[in-house]
């Protein structure tokens, strides 16, 4: 029998993007009570489910689906949409070490990749990148929904940051100020040393210009 | 737009702005400050918003959409059965209600309906005569209410009422 710690073991990770992300153990308690509760909501358990789901649902909407379907009614369906595939195939999935989370995060995206299928506005995420990364983080795992949710919502982040250093930086600038901060027009306007109609136009420039970089084609 | 043109004291735009980018940055505008339904600019910088800052969902609505998908393990399982009993009970009174003959009209309301006012001619509605120039808004609207009062009155006879 494996001796359990009495808390969770802290290990370094290598830099990838955004902050030092250190991984977090599960402890091992931990994944047994998500274990016996797996097992009770597979026959058919549904106070087993619902627990489950209040963890895991509001990591689901805030890490997966709101960043990369960009908008809150849609990802609240598509939240509906993974939770309704969970109810009908839960009794066939099987018990992973690594935790439950990695089949639901699995679930919420390829949910989310049916829903870009369906839209016609551009996104800054597409289908292709949503593929990718399902398959990409399948090593994001464990019970801690703080260390789940700073992983899951990197990658997003990522991609957005590493678009705007591509772009003019007055554009870059603009954007960070205006659409990620939400400042005010003219509080922005000024600290572009722009009037505030300039600054319009300014803008919608650089909403272009970082499409085209989210795209992948030249700027 | 008059406000817009290059002003020398700060970095100029350039190239200068298309009448299509001035439109498009307009429209840009309105929507980020709610003043507009949001355009494709508007909507992606949105997303762009969600990507890198998304907000926590909604508890209430969370749970709405739990109950929704997961129902909550109902009162069924305990009360079920003293629910069918009760619906049982409800099943079985209206049948042996439903049987019995029907009661018989009161002799009241008939008595009532004879009494229902018939339809009379102008000078009858009053007692006093109508002046016989002028006034006949007042005549007309006088005759209006007279036989309103008239229907009224049958209607509550018809309906048993006193």
């Amino acid at each position: 029998m494996e001796a359990t710690l009495p808390f969770p073991m802290v290990l370094p990770q290598p830099f990838f993007g955004v902050g030092m992300l250190p991984r977090v153990e599960p402890r091992a308690t931990d994944l047994e009570a998500e274990r016996r509760l797996v097992a009770q909501a597979k026959d058919g358990d549904h106070k087993a489910l619902r627990v489950l789901l209040e963890k895991y649902g509001p990591i689901l909407f805030r890490a997966v689906l709101l960043p990369r379907l960009g908008d809150e009614a849609r990802a609240r369906d598509a939240l509906a949409d993974t939770y309704a595939k969970v109810v009908v195939t839960i009794a066939r999935y099987e018990w992973h070490p690594a935790g439950i989370w990695p089949w639901l995060r699995t679930i919420a995206f390829h949910v989310a990749i049916d829903q870009l299928r369906a839209r016609k506005r551009e996104t800054p995420f597409d289908v292709d990148d949503l593929t990718r990364e399902a398959d990409e983080q399948r090593d994001v795992a464990g019970t801690d929904v703080a260390y789940l949710e700073a992983q899951e919502s990197r990658r997003a982040k990522e991609k957005i940051h590493e678009a705007l250093e591509r772009i003019n930086p007055r554009y870059a600038q603009a954007i960070r100020l205006r659409v990620l901060e939400e400042r005010p027009r003219e509080e922005v306007a000024e600290a572009l040393g722009a009037t505030p109609a300039t600054f319009d136009v300014i803008l919608h420039r650089a909403m272009a210009a970082l499409r085209k970089a989210l795209r992948g084609d030249d700027v | 737009m008059s406000e817009h043109p290059k002003d020398p004291m700060v970095e100029p735009l350039e190239p200068d702005p298309t009448p299509e980018e001035l439109a498009a940055a307009e429209a840009l505008r309105e929507a980020l400050e709610g003043r507009a339904p949001d355009d494709a600019d508007a909507e992606y910088a949105r997303a762009l918003r969600h990507a890198v800052a998304p907000k926590p969902m909604d508890a209430v609505a969370h749970r709405r959409i739990l109950d929704r998908v997961v129902p909550r393990p109902s009162a069924m399982r305990v009360f079920g059965p003293f629910l069918g009993l009760a619906a049982a009970a409800a099943v079985a009174l209206f049948v042996s209600t439903s049987r019995e003959p029907p009661r018989p009209q009161p002799v009241a309301i008939v008595a009532k309906s004879a009494s229902l006012q018939r339809s009379r001619p102008t000078s009858d509605l009053f007692v006093a005569p109508f002046p016989q120039t002028g006034e006949t808004s007042k005549r007309v609207d006088a005759i209006v209410a007279a036989r309103a009062r008239d229907l009224r009155g049958n209607q509550f006879a018809k309906w048993g009422v006193r």
